[in-house]
């Protein structure tokens, strides 16, 4: 389908949807007259979402997922991992962006998401798992590319100031504002939030129709946060996990745990050869005596225990 | 045998001491008070002189209460080969503490948090919608499906530790809880009068491209049609075995039969008084074919069959065709409600019809002429 017939099409169900405004301006206008400003796009977030070097294949597609979704997202080229985490905060000023989400890669395997507030405000840093993109032929659904979604919170998230604090921030990027330009009339995406075993789990469901069937979309991950900083990218920490493990002390372990089993195998050994009774068992002579044998069942030599001889 | 003793104690500084091999006393005697220095290594036990001071017995007492536990610890480790030799420092235990500011959190929270009316955010903090009974249906099924196909592998498979089902279930709970999000926030909108669900014919640019829905597509499609024909051939499947087993029973029967039969007849033979009323009546070796007959019915069926046998089979009736005796020109069976033939045509012997009937009644035999009407009936009732 054509750009303008698309158009049309939208604008018909603008104009159906939306009837049109009761005021109609005026049909002769002041050239000197101002412009008169649209004020409807009142709540302004511009995301960065950009990633270190290092990504790998799954990864890279998520953050094409994520700038697909989030119609109010500016992309930036890699970032080195060694440069200060700081000067994100002036990448993102310079393109004016008031969100940011990082997306940090170490040892070619391990993904970190930072997702910060630039100017003054919170960010929190979580370790990503088990990431599906959208590209996997299992998730059917569809969604358009720039329509709002509702956001669905698990109710733990007031449970807890720092889950509170967390749930804002998400709300705050991941949430396409009201009357952007780019984005479009219906609300047909859900993206779903829920906390289990401490940690985020993120689903996207298309809506198929009123009664509430849904049809999976999008990318779905885990994130299981880190800390929660004072400032953008750095600050005091205000929240810390406790049950958070690195993965290289996850790695380690595995990696003990393998070694364990050649270990355990030399004790095993050592320990059988002392147990290992160097004589083989001999039975006590003595218990013989009480053995008896029926003359019926004696064989051959041994009948003549049984025959008299006659004097 | 080894002693344990307590040990001259070193000190090296005021914060940090210093524990050589020591071994903690066991209310040794107070008349002597000797001081060891215990090397261990791992198979043997080297007692080794030290240049002890002789200690009083206050002091023991106080080192015992104050180094107990340590040393009771260290006991342990001797015991399971963890020390080795030479010095021992004890390290100052690192407890990691974890922050929680609450207070900074909240009044972070207070800080950035926007205070724009709902429409702006859409977000949504609700309890997980109910089980709809379809949803619990397809959860129990899961389970079944899934224990059947475990326990045949493994015995100690257990439904609760299963990662696939356990899995299923958690995204049922993800489910649910968006579907209660939609429901609500479908309600909230709907009175804000905005659009809702998308309609069908709206073409706009979506997240996932054509070309992808269609790979989408002919994947369903594929498992679908891989289903079906699962299916069919199980179904096929079950009805050869059915059909076998059929099959094989009914063999044996006519087996059984066989032998009864002959068995009979070798009796029979041998000289038993019974009567050979076994061969005839009773069901025939073919078997029944079309279930259970009873005896008028089979009688009438063999009647019919070789009466039909005798007419038409092997070239026809040949005995009394061709018979020109006495019993025929009478003609004494009564014929099957003809006509009674009428004065005019009756007198008239030379019409057409005459003629008929004159031919009928000349030749005799064969009832109607070359192209007359033969009363298959053969004068009996008609039906």
């Amino acid at each position: 389908m054509g750009k303008r017939k698309r158009e049309r099409a939208e604008a018909k169900q603008q104009e159906e949807v939306n009837p049109l405004p009761s005021v109609v301006p005026p049909l002769v206008r002041d050239s000197d007259e101002p412009v008169k400003k649209k004020r409807k796009w009142i709540n302004k977030q511009r995301v960065l979402v950009f990633a270190s070097r290092g990504m790998s294949f799954r990864n890279r597609h998520l953050m094409e997922d994520m700038k697909t979704l989030m119609p109010h997202s500016k992309s930036e080229s890699k970032k080195e991992n060694k440069d200060n985490l700081k000067d994100i905060n002036e990448i993102a000023d310079m393109k004016n962006c008031n969100k940011c989400i990082y997306f940090e890669n170490r040892k070619k395997k391990d993904l970190y998401l930072w997702v910060a507030n630039v100017k003054g405000g919170p960010s929190v840093k979580f370790h990503v798992l088990n990431a599906h993109t959208m590209k996997e032929l299992k998730m059917t659904g569809n969604c358009l590319k720039a329509s709002r979604p509702l956001l669905s919170f698990d109710p733990a998230f007031d449970k807890h100031p720092h889950w509170a604090v967390i749930k804002e921030l998400l709300v705050q990027t991941f949430g396409t504002p009201n009357q952007l330009p780019k984005s479009q009339p219906f609300h047909d995406h859900v993206f779903c939030f829920s906390i289990l075993d401490n940690k985020i789990w993120f689903r996207n469901y298309e809506v198929l129709d009123t009664d509430g069937k849904l049809s999976e979309i999008g990318p779905r991950f885990v994130l299981n946060p880190i800390k929660v900083f004072d400032g953008s990218f750095g600050g005091e920490t205000l929240w810390d996990n406790p049950k958070f493990v690195t993965p290289n002390t996850i790695c380690s372990m595995k990696k003990k745990a393998h070694s364990f089993k050649y270990t355990d195998k030399l004790h095993q050994k050592e320990g059988y050869n002392k147990r290992k009774p160097k004589d083989p068992f001999r039975g006590d002579p003595t218990n013989e005596i009480f053995q008896t044998k029926l003359p019926e069942k004696a064989v051959s030599g041994e009948k003549q225990i049984f025959i008299r001889k006659k004097v | 045998m080894y002693l344990t003793v307590p040990l001259q104690r070193l000190r090296n500084s005021n914060t940090t001491r210093t524990e050589v091999n020591k071994w903690s006393s066991t209310r040794c005697s107070r008349g002597v008070c000797l001081t060891f220095q215990l090397v261990v290594f791992v198979d043997m036990v080297v007692i080794a002189e030290s240049d002890g001071e002789e200690m009083e017995f206050s002091d023991i007492d106080e080192m015992e209460e104050a180094e107990e536990d340590s040393d009771v610890e260290l006991q342990r480790k001797f015991e399971r080969g963890e020390l080795k030799p030479g010095l021992y420092q004890e390290a100052e235990k690192v407890v990691k503490e974890h922050k929680n500011n609450v207070s900074g959190l909240k009044s972070k929270l207070e800080q950035f948090r926007l205070k724009l009316p709902w429409i702006e955010r859409l977000d949504f903090t609700l309890e997980a919608a109910p089980i709809a009974p379809e949803l619990n249906a397809e959860i129990l099924e899961h389970g079944q499906t899934r224990e059947k196909r475990m326990k045949s592998q493994n015995k100690y498979f257990t439904l609760e530790d299963d990662p696939v089902h356990n899995d299923f279930v958690r995204e049922m709970s993800f489910y649910r809880q968006a579907q209660a999000t939609v429901l609500e926030g479908y309600k909230k909108l709907e009175e804000l009068n905005l659009p809702t669900v998308r309609p069908t014919d709206y073409f706009a640019e979506m997240a996932k491209s054509d070309e992808h829905m269609q790979k989408v597509r002919k994947r369903l499609m594929q498992k679908q049609v891989g289903q079906q024909i699962s299916e069919r051939v199980k179904k096929i499947r079950e009805i050869k075995k059915y059909g076998k087993k059929v099959q094989i029973e009914v063999e044996q029967q006519k087996h059984k039969e066989k032998r009864e039969m002959l068995e009979k007849i070798k009796k029979f033979r041998k000289g038993k008084t019974d009567s050979i009323d076994f061969l005839e009546g009773g069901r025939s070796l073919r078997g029944d074919a079309g279930g259970n007959r009873s005896k008028k019915d089979l009688k009438k069926a063999a009647f019919k069959r070789t009466f039909k046998d005798k007419k038409y089979g092997f070239g026809g009736k040949k005995k009394n065709n061709k018979r020109n005796n006495a019993k025929d020109p009478k003609d004494d069976r009564a014929l099957p409600n003809m006509r009674k033939p009428r004065g005019g045509r009756g007198g008239n012997k030379k019409g057409p019809m005459g003629a008929k009937v004159k031919g009928m009644r000349g030749k005799g035999g064969k009832k109607g002429g070359p192209r007359g009407k033969v009363n298959k009936n053969k004068g009996r009732s008609r039906k």
